[in-house]
C-alpha cells in the first residue's frame, strides 16, 4: 500500500466528477451509481458541460500526441476552475490525464501543446486525478456505516484492469504486480475475496485489437475467464466500463450459441456499493449488462443494526 | 569500448536516423537496454502472437526502416502499460510504439488496421465525445437513443449528455490546430476506398 498516494487524497472539499463518454452512453448505470453513493457520503461534487472526451490515448496512433495533451490540457484547465481534485470512474479517462502528463515531459509537445492551448486561452493545469476505487478505499470507514445490506459470504473476484494498474505505475495506490485493496474492502463488505491466476491479465479489449485482431482479443478474454471460473467465482467487479463490457458481452455472445454453462455477473465498484447502500436496482442501469446480476442482488443480506 | 550491454550497439551496425526519430526522449535509456526481455515475457500480445518488442527495437537500432514500418507486427500491441513496469529502465514502449504506428500510416501502411478510429473520430468531431449511442446499435441509432434517452430519465440522469457550444467551439481550433481533422479525412478517404474496392469485387 501506498501511504503517501493515500494521505494525498482528500477526504473532504470539493471535487470535479470527470463524466466518460463510454459510460454516459453506454452503462449511464455506472454515473447514476456513482452519483447515488458520492451523495450518500455527502461528498460535494461539480460537473461541467464545459468538459470533453478525456482525449482517449488511442487517438495518438492515427495523429499527433498532441490531440491527447490539448483535450487533457483544456480539461484540466476546467477543472481547475472548480477545484484541483478530479474523480473518475473510468480508467480510460484515469489513464488519459497521466499519459498525457508524461508526454508533457517531451518540451516538444510540451511547446506545441502550450502554443494550441493558448489560442483558445487555456493553460495546462496540474490537476490530482484519483480514481472511484482509490476514493473509495480512503471512505470506507464511512461506507461501512452507510451500507444497509452485507455481501453475504458471495465468492467476488476483482479485476482491476491494466490501465488502472499499469499507467500509473509505482505512483499509484496499491502494487502494480498484486493489487489487493479492493478484495480488502469485499472482504469488509461481507464478501468472500476471490484469488485468480490471472488477476493482472488484460480484459482483451487492447485498444483496436478486439476490432483488428479478434481472435487474439477473444483468446485473451477466454484466458481470463477460465481462471476466474477455475477460483469459483461467483461474480467479478471492474472499476473500468470497457472492461465490463469485454467480459459481459464476450460472456453474453458464448450464452447464446450455447457454449457457456456459468456466466459470472460482472458489476462496476460503484454499482456494487450503490446496491449495498439500498439504492433500486432499477436505477442502476443493470438493463445493459448481457448478463444478469440477480445472482449477486438474491445474496444481499440486510445489515443488522 | 564499453557497450551497456546492447546487443545493436555492441554489434557495430547501429544507425542513428532512424532511431532517433522512433525512440525520441527515451533514446538513451534504449542505448542502455540489455535486452533482459522482461517486456516480452510478460506481454498479453507476445503471449499470443509474434509480437516481439525486443525485436522491434533490435530493428529500429540497426534502422531497418521499412522492414519494421511494413510488417505488421506494430499493430498487435494493447497498448496496456505492463511492460513500462516491468523495464528496468522504464523504457516508454507504448509511446513508441504509438510513433511507430504513426510513422507506418505515413507510409501508407495499416489504414486498414486503424479503420475503428474513422467512427470514433467523427463522434468526437461532431459531438465532443467519442462514444455515441448509436454505436451500440448500428442498425437503429434512432431507436438506441430514444431508448437511452429513456433509461437516463428513469435513473434521474439528464436525457442526453451534451457537450457544450462554447466548448465545442474550442474543440474544433484543437482538432484543426493537431492535424487531428486533417487526419480522419485521409482515414475515411481510405475507408471509402476500401468499400468501393471491395463493392466492384
Amino acid at each position: 500500500m501506498n501511504v503517501q498516494r493515500l494521505e494525498r487524497i482528500p477526504g473532504n472539499g470539493v471535487f470535479f466528477y470527470f463524466r466518460g463518454c463510454f459510460i454516459n452512453n453506454f452503462y449511464p448505470g455506472i454515473e447514476s451509481a456513482t452519483r447515488f453513493v458520492l451523495e450518500k457520503l455527502g461528498v460535494n461534487y461539480a460537473v461541467s458541460d464545459d468538459q470533453t472526451c478525456c482525449g482517449t490515448p488511442e487517438f495518438s496512433s492515427l495523429n499527433a500526441d498532441t490531440v491527447l495533451t490539448c483535450l487533457v490540457g483544456r480539461n484540466s484547465s476546467i477543472i481547475f476552475e472548480k477545484t484541483p481534485y478530479v474523480i473518475t470512474d473510468c480508467n480510460g479517462c484515469y489513464s488519459s490525464f497521466y499519459v498525457a502528463e508524461a508526454l508533457m515531459e517531451d518540451p516538444q509537445i510540451k511547446f506545441q501543446t502550450d502554443k494550441i492551448l493558448k489560442k483558445i486561452g487555456k493553460k495546462f493545469e496540474k490537476v490530482e486525478v484519483i480514481h472511484i476505487a482509490d476514493f473509495f478505499y480512503k471512505k470506507m470507514n464511512e461506507i461501512l456505516q452507510k451500507i444497509t445490506f452485507s455481501l453475504g459470504e458471495l465468492r467476488m473476484a476483482v479485476h482491476y484492469g491494466c490501465h488502472y494498474s499499469h499507467v500509473n505505475g509505482k505512483k499509484g495506490l496499491d502494487s502494480v504486480e498484486n493489487p489487493s485493496f479492493i478484495e480488502e474492502m469485499v472482504g469488509k463488505l461481507g464478501g468472500i475475496p476471490v484469488e485468480y491466476t490471472e488477476k493482472t491479465l488484460c480484459c482483451g479489449f487492447g485498444g483496436i485489437q478486439q476490432t483488428v485482431h479478434k481472435t487474439i482479443s477473444y483468446a485473451v478474454t477466454q484466458k481470463k475467464l477460465d481462471s476466474l471460473s477455475d477460483a469459483y467465482a461467483e461474480a467479478i467487479v471492474v472499476i473500468c466500463p470497457y472492461c465490463l463490457n469485454v467480459l459481459d458481452k464476450y460472456q453474453g455472445n458464448l450464452l447464446d450459441v450455447e457454449m457457456l454453462e456459468n456466466p459470472i455477473p460482472v458489476i462496476h465498484l460503484s454499482q456494487l456499493l450503490a446496491l449495498l447502500m439500498g439504492a433500486e436496482p432499477k436505477k442502476l442501469g443493470f438493463k445493459m449488462h448481457r448478463i444478469p446480476v440477480e445472482p449477486i442482488i438474491a445474496k444481499l443480506v440486510p445489515k443488522e443494526t | 569500448m564499453t557497450t551497456n550491454g546492447n546487443t545493436a550497439l555492441s554489434s557495430g551496425k547501429w544507425s542513428w536516423k532512424f532511431f532517433d526519430r522512433v525512440a525520441g526522449l527515451d533514446s538513451k535509456k534504449i542505448e542502455c537496454c540489455f535486452s533482459c526481455g522482461a517486456c516480452v515475457g510478460d506481454c498479453v500480445a507476445s503471449r499470443n502472437s509474434s509480437f516481439n518488442f525486443r525485436k522491434i527495437i533490435y530493428d529500429v537500432a540497426l534502422g531497418e526502416e521499412e522492414k519494421v514500418l511494413s510488417s505488421k507486427e506494430v499493430w498487435y500491441c494493447f497498448q496496456c502499460f505492463f511492460c513500462m513496469n516491468k523495464c528496468p529502465w522504464r523504457i516508454g514502449i507504448p509511446y513508441i510504439i504509438s510513433r511507430l504506428r504513426r510513422m507506418a500510416l505515413e507510409r501508407g501502411y495499416g489504414w486498414d488496421l486503424v479503420e475503428i478510429l474513422s467512427g470514433v473520430g467523427r463522434n468526437l468531431l461532431e459531438s465532443g465525445l467519442s462514444i455515441s449511442p448509436r454505436d451500440y446499435a448500428r442498425l437503429d441509432p434512432k431507436k438506441a437513443e430514444r431508448e437511452l434517452a429513456e433509461m437516463r430519465l428513469e435513473m434521474g440522469l439528464p436525457e442526453k449528455y451534451e457537450v457544450s457550444g462554447r466548448a465545442m467551439e474550442e474543440l474544433k481550433v484543437i482538432l484543426k490546430e493537431t492535424g487531428f481533422r486533417e487526419g480522419l479525412e485521409k482515414l475515411n478517404e481510405s475507408v471509402k476506398q476500401a468499400r468501393e474496392c471491395s463493392e466492384n469485387y
